[in-house]
């Protein structure tokens, strides 16, 4: 059990750089994210560190221990699988039990029993030991395989996308499992993921990967509220961040945005204000999260600033509703409460709470507020 | 699963497929009927379609008893003696291709080594070269070689047929099995050889059971490198029944029943498998 | 009046000497320009149902009207109804102007007709700018839309969509049931959508019709399914987080009922008392838990899980033997172990019989009353 630090890793597929000089330091114990869409090197990423990968450059280390020529079969390393893994000519025993009959682990027979047993109990699959993996529903199969990866003392567990194939209930009380078992089972554990819900409710910190870089890591709250760009912005939270483009004017020495050509004007906090005199920026994309528009009757409260649009769609669900505005060409989201009756291009007006603002450089994509990495 | 009503074209089509039927089906009923006839029966014309069926022909060749109507041939055919080499080398040259070729295969199927596809359709072209193009080369080595008319001459040869149809179906297989199944092997403490044994193996082992029919009814079923490399010491039941043509006359019923003996090993192994061989085969050739 | 009527429809495949009926008994009506939903788990008989309906496969037995013309022995193509496939169908070699007249020539439509249509359709669904684009140039969405506008630009008299957004990604899912949504408010055109999604359900129907195991379970708007449900499996099926359950009595005293096990509920529900053994099963949505002080709380429990869910908090906590969702907002603050109470929001408990997994609202049968 014990700290992973991965220092430059680079690895090449042709010519193709599946991740590019990536450095993480995975304390002890923690409950590590990896959050990114398909295709940013998540799984690469979590194959390297348990050796199925070979790195082209950097290197791996677990503690202090340099691993990254060691054979995986020598990293004590348990991981589950997109796809689960399961070994079909195996009952679940024989899957869960795997691990303990391996060469290296010695351990007695009835020992064996007695592990498998117990791990199987905590995931409440004790009453499907004789099965094979093909009789298994997909969120039992999810369960064989967090078992089988469970049932050792490794020095980490690498969980690759374990809840991607359940249903979507199903997907949310296994995750809640997830998070009742990290306090058992105080292990540390690399877990990616897609699902931004997943990678909040279960991260002590989360990493945000994007074509195999790594562009941020905080904690869920950091990300969430502090995205370090746009791409982060967008890739945590649903309905996905508004993001609408501004204008950098001066008038009588002041700094404003200028909102969709006339339709708003903003005045940026003062340390956005150095930021975009420093870095001469003239466009500016301000971001807004959903929750923070609020529909308007008269003009704009007082810390508010307000946009005209007019009802594209609205969308009731169970909790809230999510109110789909056209303003100008462009399309903003609102979260409402979940009984409105919004007819078809209605006239609307939004009030946008201006401490929520975010901005961001147009062209670079970064948050202006600058957070640490 | 969705119905079909049927109407004036459906019979239409069921008539075509009753001829095609038909004219596939009539050379082998004829060989058959052919079988069973006596020789006067078997000459006649315009052919009988009854007759009183006799087992002459198969008496003469199983147990080497002339039918009458032969006494004058000059041959006699060991037809059981052939039977035992067919098995022979038909069995040994689908072990001796499984031996090499299952390794092979899970090597092209796992590893990207430099000029892989080029060597994996390099071994599909010997399929695709007329047996008659070499047989006149390897006649002569075998001649050098003292191999001609021996059973290692024969197995050896035969790898040509078994090998590359064995590697190039169990490719398919093996790249079936999800490469994470070996992954989570590694990660749980295995070697490679230790799962291929313990994981790998079991879960293609219906495909090679059915790669093995497969290239054991091709092996049977060859006839020219038996033909020409095998003398009378090692020839196969295929190229046996041809031994019925003789100097003065052409024994017809005892071919046809040797042919009908020569397949039949084949038909009963194809229709007693057949589910198995046809599920097998379409999972791993179809998804290349 | 394009309304569709399904009356006593069934639907029985063999498959290996064996009768399988994947659509039982299955009665409802669609409305004339209404967007229904057919949902279900997979294998409920809900595709089943909609190829019967667009005429891909034979009806066992019943009765499916269009416009109250039976049309059980019609082909697809007579029914003038449309259908959008999940891979989208589009000719590559047309491009996407040429891809929307394409239904409108093969009927020989007049020129200027076809003008109107077109430019109505390019119009709502903004393709103004890829009218001379290939299909190949098109990213996933586009495609999308133009595989819907050749859909309508024939004026369907239904419009069927099979598990359209499946394929999509998370963001584009939203792009499309908006634009699919806004499409239905505009054209007025009857919708009927297939889908196991019941989030996709809630955000885009008029009324949804849940199915199970071959049954039709419950037709009804999403609020309805949500506040009276009529099963237990209606009941579960709906709503994300799904509905906490929890296993009771009914109790009766002074005009209150109480639920013993682990909690005790008390909660005017207008409900009698049932015969035999009075088990019960409770549901409670997460949504309709609300945080209270002790004096006030219908149920106690000590916290398990808090999750941060960016838009709102999940809190998960353990009363007895039983693990309970509520969801709350963001700025509550909550820690593993510590004790919560709870209320639940007036007229929203659910009650279902045990046994029959009915919901006990009126006076069903078995049900006496208290007293």
């Amino acid at each position: 059990m014990g700290a992973i630090t991965i220092e430059d890793l680079t690895v090449r597929f042709g010519d193709r750089k599946a991740l590019a000089s990536v450095n993480l330091q995975i304390k002890e114990g923690e409950f590590f994210v990896i959050l990114g869409p398909s295709g940013a090197g998540k799984t690469t990423l979590l194959k390297t560190i348990a050796g199925l990968i070979p790195p082209s450059e950097g290197r791996v280390l677990f503690g202090d221990n340099d691993v990254t020529g060691m054979p995986p079969e020598k990293r004590n390393i348990a991981m589950t699988f997109e796809q689960y893994a399961l070994y079909p000519n195996y009952s679940v025993m024989g899957n869960i039990a795997h691990p303990l009959r391996a060469p290296g682990s010695k351990l007695e027979k009835h020992k064996v029993l007695d592990r498998v047993n117990k791990i199987s109990k905590m995931l409440r699959i004790d009453h499907l030991l004789d099965r094979l993996p093909r009789e298994l529903s997909g969120g039992q199969k999810q369960r064989v395989a967090l078992a089988r990866a469970m049932v050792r003392e490794p020095y980490a567990f690498l969980l690759d996308e374990p809840l991607s194939h359940v249903d979507a209930q199903i997907r949310q009380q296994m995750r809640v499992e997830l998070n009742r078992l990290q306090v058992e089972v105080s292990n540390t554990s690399v877990y990616v993921t897609h699902d931004y819900q997943e990678a909040l409710a279960l991260g002590d910190r989360v990493a945000i990967i994007n074509s195999g870089k790594i562009v941020q890591v905080g904690t869920g709250e950091e990300v969430y509220y502090h995205p370090r760009n746009e791409f982060v912005a967008r890739l945590v939270g649903q309905p996905q961040i508004n993001i609408i483009p501004a204008r950098v004017f001066n008038r009588e020495d002041k700094i404003y945005l200028d909102v969709l050509d006339g339709m708003m004007q903003i005045e940026p906090p003062a340390g956005i204000v150095r930021k975009i005199c420093e870095q001469e920026i003239e466009e500016v994309n301000v971001g807004i999260r959903a929750q923070f528009i609020t529909l308007e009757d008269g003009p704009g409260r007082e810390g508010s600033v307000w946009l005209d649009g007019k009802v594209y769609i609205y969308e009731p669900f169970v909790t809230y509703g999510i109110l789909t505005v056209n303003v100008k060409q462009h399309q903003l989201f609102i979260l409402t409460a979940p009984d409105g009756d919004f007819e078809i291009d209605r006239p609307v007006r939004l009030g946008l709470e201006i401490s929520e603002l975010i901005y961001f450089n147009s062209i670079t994509g970064d948050n202006l507020e600058g957070t640490g990495a | 699963m969705v119905s079909i009503k049927r109407g004036k074209n459906d019979i239409l089509g069921d008539i075509l497929l009753g001829l095609i039927f038909l004219f596939f089906m009539f050379p082998i009923y004829w060989v058959f009927t052919m079988a069973f006839k006596s020789d006067s029966d078997i000459l006649i014309w315009p052919p009988k379609f009854i007759f009183s069926p006799t087992l002459a022909h198969f008496k003469a060749i199983l147990f080497n008893q002339l039918s009458e109507q032969s006494v004058g041939a000059t041959t006699t055919v060991n037809y059981l003696g052939y039977f035992k080499n067919s098995l022979i080398v038909s069995i040994s040259a689908v072990l001796i291709s499984l031996a090499v070729g299952i390794p092979a295969a899970y090597a092209f199927a796992r590893y990207n080594f430099k000029g892989r596809e080029n060597l994996f359709f390099n071994f599909l072209t010997f399929r695709f070269a007329p047996e008659m193009l070499v047989i006149i080369p390897i006649y002569l080595i075998y001649q050098r070689l003292g191999l001609y008319d021996t059973y290692t001459g024969l197995i050896w040869v035969y790898q040509l047929i078994t090998l590359p149809m064995i590697i190039w179906i169990l490719r398919g297989y093996f790249e079936d099995v999800s490469a994470d199944l070996e992954d989570a092997g590694l990660l749980d403490g295995y070697s490679r050889l230790n799962i291929a044994a313990r994981i790998v193996l079991p879960i293609v082992k219906p495909g090679i059971a059915a790669t093995s029919l497969l290239t054991f009814i091709y092996a049977w079923n060859n006839f020219i490198f038996g033909m020409i490399l095998g003398g009378t010491g090692v020839q196969p039941v295929t190229v046996a029944a041809l031994q019925f043509i003789s100097a003065d006359k052409l024994r017809f019923g005892d071919m046809a029943a040797a042919s009908i003996l020569a397949a039949l090993p084949i038909i009963i192994l194809a229709v007693y498998t057949q589910k198995y061989l046809i599920r097998g085969l379409s999972l791993g050739a179809v998804k290349q | 009046m394009a309304e569709v009527r399904i009356e006593h429809v069934y639907k029985t495949f063999r498959s290996k000497g064996k009768e399988v009926e994947a659509v039982k008994d299955l009665n409802l009506t669609i409305r004339d320009g209404e967007f229904m939903v057919i949902l279900g788990p997979s294998g409920c008989g809900k595709t089943t149902t909609l190829r019967m309906i667009v005429g891909l496969e034979d009806i066992t037995r019943g009765k499916i009207y269009i416009k109250d013309r039976a049309v059980n022995d019609l082909t697809p193509q007579e029914r003038n109804i449309a259908m959008a496939f999940e891979t989208y169908a589009l000719y590559n070699h047309l491009s996407v102007k040429e891809n929307l007249l394409f239904p409108l020539k093969a009927r020989k439509t007049p020129a200027d007709e076809q003008e109107t249509r077109l430019h109505k359709i390019v119009e709502m669904l903004e393709m103004e700018d890829i009218l001379n684009m290939k299909p190949s140039q098109l990213s996933g969405g586009q495609q999308q839309r133009v595989s819907l506008g050749r859909a309508l630009i024939r004026r369907p008299d239904v419009f069927f969509l099979d598990e359209p957004l499946s394929h999509l990604d998370i963001n584009l899912r939203i792009n499309a049931r908006n634009r699919i949504k806004r499409l239905h408010a505009e054209s007025m055109t009857t919708m009927v959508l297939v889908t196991h999604d019941q989030l996709e359900a809630m955000a885009l129907a008029d009324r949804i019709a849940v199915m199970n195991f071959a049954e039709l379970q419950q037709v009804g708007t999403p609020r309805e399914l949500l506040d009276q449900p009529v099963n237990l499996f209606v009941a579960g099926f709906v709503g994300e987080p799904a509905i906490n359950l929890l296993t009771g009595r009914l109790i009766c005293e002074q005009d209150e009922i109480y639920i013993t096990d682990d909690a005790k509920i008390r909660q005017k529900t207008g409900l009698k008392k049932i015969d035999g053994s009075g088990q019960i099963v409770l549901g409670i949505r997460p949504h309709d838990l609300i945080i209270c002080g002790e004096g006030e709380a219908d149920l106690a429990g000590q916290v398990e899980v808090v999750e941060f869910l960016g838009e709102q908090k999940q809190i998960t906590f353990r009363v007895g033997e039983n693990l309970l969702t509520s969801i709350v907002s963001v700025s509550t603050k909550f820690e593993q172990g510590q004790n919560i109470y709870f209320r639940v929001r007036n007229g929203k408990l659910h009650v279902f019989d045990k046994q029959t997994e009915r919901r006990l609202d009126y006076q069903h049968k078995g049900v006496s009353v208290c007293r």
